[in-house]
């Protein structure tokens, strides 16, 4: 086996005590960094990620296995050229005002940090004008995303958009939400972008949203 | 091994099971202790922070650590048992020792709506259904509104569902809150209905479930804002943790169930420190998590274990317990409900836990339904005759009476059989006719229906005097305005 298939078996078993030190053997080998990436650290997610689509594979799986591509990444990128590792876009994420429920919106965050976006996350009870701040100072990003699991607090998201239109800023990005008591007719209701019910979806969401 | 200043009230306490054993209950204890002496939390609002710094709690920032005498001072000073009354001031749940009690859950955003079986937000004439169904259903011993109130103001939700509870019923009820304020009106409203604050706060038939920590170590500014105030002002408080297999705490029942006791405990500790002797309630649901998607899951053997495991060590230390039960993950009152009902009731009411709500939920707790009620009441039924056990005496023996009959005769006509055979459980729902071919045999849901449209056509709960009607329809007037004011604030 070629080090940098080992290099993807470690990855995709979520080796995360060893996955620097076979990032390194890869590089004694004498493979390319950019090969190591793309075949020992990335290949490896796409691929639970289809185990996962197909419920051969959970959550905590796929994560753990993105927290080792991840610490493989932070090894190799000192060596990339830069433009070598590609980000699929920027985010703010974060619960909104008086919601403390997070569980839901920290899912949604990992998933989308290890399929390649860089995520802002502000955390829970954050108020609209935080939010609208995060995008002033970080004029690269392209979604903002609400979670909100209190009927009382899904409001905030409607008060978050009218925020970033006052600040102007509302047609720079696009604005996701989620979370149990929200729905589709909700977020038309409130001029939101996009809504799902689930991380995965929002994942595929976010890609669609940042093409258009 | 025994736990040096603390006094075991294991066996005092013991139902008619328990989940783990005297020694395991140390063991999870002194762990709790342990974590709470080295684990930091997070205090979220300042005026707690204060009480605790000046106790002696080491205080870093928001983050604090609770020495371990302090734990063991309010272990001793919070009272082991209190008494809820009915709406008309009579004693109805002793809570405390080994005695159970069942009510349904709090303000769900949806209803499973009874005529079109749909799902759809809930609204107040949803709690309104609810008490009369509860309060015609002899095992539901106490209330929540089991809707949320969506057709009212958000903010002031509780004190709409507070004014639905107690025109509907005169079981004891346990109310919640989105802020102080919203508690004092609710308070208003059973002073109107009592004769005075201070007569309801004599005889209490509505305690406060003030809300959760946010599970791990975190407790938030406005569960320890309602915390605090029910504490000061001598209402039953009740303070849930949620500890949630591998998401929120370790995915090993043991540690969670030390996560979730920790943040318990340390509602405890403030409840004692700001009013040492107040009535205070905990309790700790652990769910399990199905990994695929990541959703909670209300129904499984480790919520079971979990909870059970708590129960016991709140057993040992002779605390009021919090329990939870009858909840289902399944969108229907269907087999699953069934199931998941049957195992939560029966080994809680086995291990004793004091109030155990959420009867009539579905849906994890996002939505209800009335036939779900029904379903419970003939559950907890079932479990609690369960419980109660057997006698064996000379009369249950009945050794006379096996030889009289002899061989091949029958007990049928016997003066015992008539005597007793009253006592044997017999069940409101269930179909035990042979197969006839003239009448066509209805299933279990379909008999669950029926019996709710019979009470909604047949109860109705004791009306309140129109006069305190009037009273706290006022109050909720002027807790809209309320509401209104802070929102152009
Ligand atoms: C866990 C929990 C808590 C925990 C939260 C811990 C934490 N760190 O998050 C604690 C104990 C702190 C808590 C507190 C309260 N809770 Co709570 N809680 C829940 C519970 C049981 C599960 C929520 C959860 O974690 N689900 C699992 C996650 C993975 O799912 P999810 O959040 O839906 O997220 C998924 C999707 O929605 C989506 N998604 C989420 N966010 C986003 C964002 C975007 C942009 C997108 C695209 C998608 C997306 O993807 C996620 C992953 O698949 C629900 C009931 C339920 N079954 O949902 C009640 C529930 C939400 N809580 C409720 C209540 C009432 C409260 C309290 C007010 C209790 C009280 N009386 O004080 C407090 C409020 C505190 C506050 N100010 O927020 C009610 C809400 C009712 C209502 N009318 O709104 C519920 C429905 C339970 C009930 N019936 O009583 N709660």
């Amino acid at each position: 086996m070629s080090k940098i298939t080992e290099l993807a078996v470690v990855v995709e078993e979520g080796r995360i005590d060893d996955v620097v030190a076979a990032v390194e053997v890869a590089l004694e080998e004498g493979n390319a960094p950019m090969d190591i990436l793309n075949a020992g650290l990335i290949d490896p997610i796409n691929v639970l990620g289809e185990k996962f689509r197909l419920g051969e594979v959970y959550v905590p799986e796929l994560l753990i296995s993105s927290k080792a591509m991840k610490m493989g990444v932070d090894r190799i990128k000192p060596l990339l050229a830069a433009g070598d590792v590609k980000v699929l876009g920027k985010a703010v994420f974060c619960t909104v005002e008086g919601d403390m429920h997070d569980i839901g919106k920290n899912l949604v965050v990992l998933l989308l940090e290890s399929a390649g976006f860089e995520v802002i996350d502000l955390g829970m009870d954050v108020e609209p004008d935080d939010i609208v701040e995060a995008v002033q100072e970080n004029d690269d990003v392209q979604i903002v995303g609400m979670s909100a699991m209190l009927t009382t607090t899904m409001y905030a998201m409607k008060e978050t958009i009218e925020a970033l239109e006052e600040a102007g800023l509302r047609d720079r990005v696009k604005v996701l939400i989620g979370g149990a008591p929200v729905n589709q007719i909700f977020a038309d209701q409130i001029g939101a972008d996009g809504y799902t019910t689930n991380a995965p979806s929002a994942v595929e969401l976010c890609k669609k949203l940042v093409v258009a | 091994m025994a736990i040096e200043g603390i006094k075991s009230y294991y066996s005092a306490n013991k139902a008619k099971y328990t989940t783990i054993t005297e020694e395991e209950c140390e063991v999870i204890i002194e762990a709790t202790l342990e974590i709470m002496e080295t684990a930091e939390q997070i205090i979220g609002e300042k005026r707690t922070l204060e009480i605790l710094e000046k106790a002696g709690c080491p205080v870093n920032g928001k983050k604090v650590t609770i020495p371990r005498e302090l734990v063991l001072k309010a272990i001793e000073t919070a009272p082991s048992s209190f008494t809820l009354y009915n709406r008309n001031g009579e004693p109805a749940m002793e809570i405390g020792g080994t005695n159970s009690y069942f009510g349904l859950g709090p303000t769900n955003p949806y209803f499973c709506d009874f005529e079109s079986e749909e799902r759809r937000t809930s609204v107040s004439d949803d709690t309104k259904k609810c008490m009369i169904v509860a309060d015609a259903l002899p095992n539901i011993d106490f209330v929540m509104s089991l809707s949320g109130s969506n057709d009212g103001p958000a903010n002031n939700a509780e004190v709409m569902e507070m004014k639905m509870m107690l025109q509907n019923t005169t079981k004891p009820i346990i109310g919640w809150g989105n802020s102080p304020e919203g508690i004092a009106e609710i308070i208003e409203m059973c002073g109107a209905v009592a004769g005075s604050v201070e007569a309801f706060k004599e005889k209490p038939f509505v305690g406060i479930y003030v809300g959760d920590p946010v599970t791990p170590l975190t407790h938030p500014k406005d569960s320890l804002e309602k915390l605090l105030y029910c504490c000061e002002n001598n209402i039953p408080a009740i303070y849930l943790s949620d500890s949630q297999l591998g998401t929120l705490t370790p995915v090993t029942l043991a540690g969670s169930v030390v996560v979730g006791l920790a943040e318990v405990l340390t509602g405890l500790v403030i409840s004692q420190l700001v009013n040492e002797g107040c009535v205070y309630v905990g309790g700790v649901i652990n769910l399990s998590v199905d990994m695929k998607p990541v959703n909670v899951c209300y129904g499984s053997p480790e919520f079971c274990l979990g909870n059970g495991a708590c129960y016991d060590v709140l057993h040992y230390l002779n605390l009021p317990i919090w329990g939870t039960a009858n909840i289902t993950d399944s969108k229907f009152v269907d087999e699953q409900a069934a199931i998941e009902g049957s195992m939560t009731s029966l080994t809680s009411c086995l291990n004793g836990a004091h109030l155990i709500h959420d009867a009539g939920f579905i849906e994890g707790a996002m939505s209800a339904a009335l036939e779900q009620i029904v379903m419970n009441n003939e559950i907890i039924s079932y479990a609690r005759r369960v419980r109660e056990g057997m006698t064996i005496n000379e009369e249950t023996l009945a050794l006379d009476l096996i030889r009289s009959v002899g061989a091949g005769g029958t007990f049928i006509t016997e003066m015992h059989t008539l005597k007793n055979f009253r006592k044997v459980w017999e069940s409101t729902l269930f179909d035990h006719t042979i197969y006839d071919p003239a009448i066509k045999p209805t299933r279990m849901y379909e008999r669950m229906k029926q019996r709710v449209a019979n009470i909604l056509e047949t109860h109705s709960p004791e009306p309140l005097d129109p006069e305190i009607v009037e009273k706290i329809e006022n109050i909720y007037k002027a807790s809209v305005e309320r509401i209104g004011k802070n929102k152009k604030k």
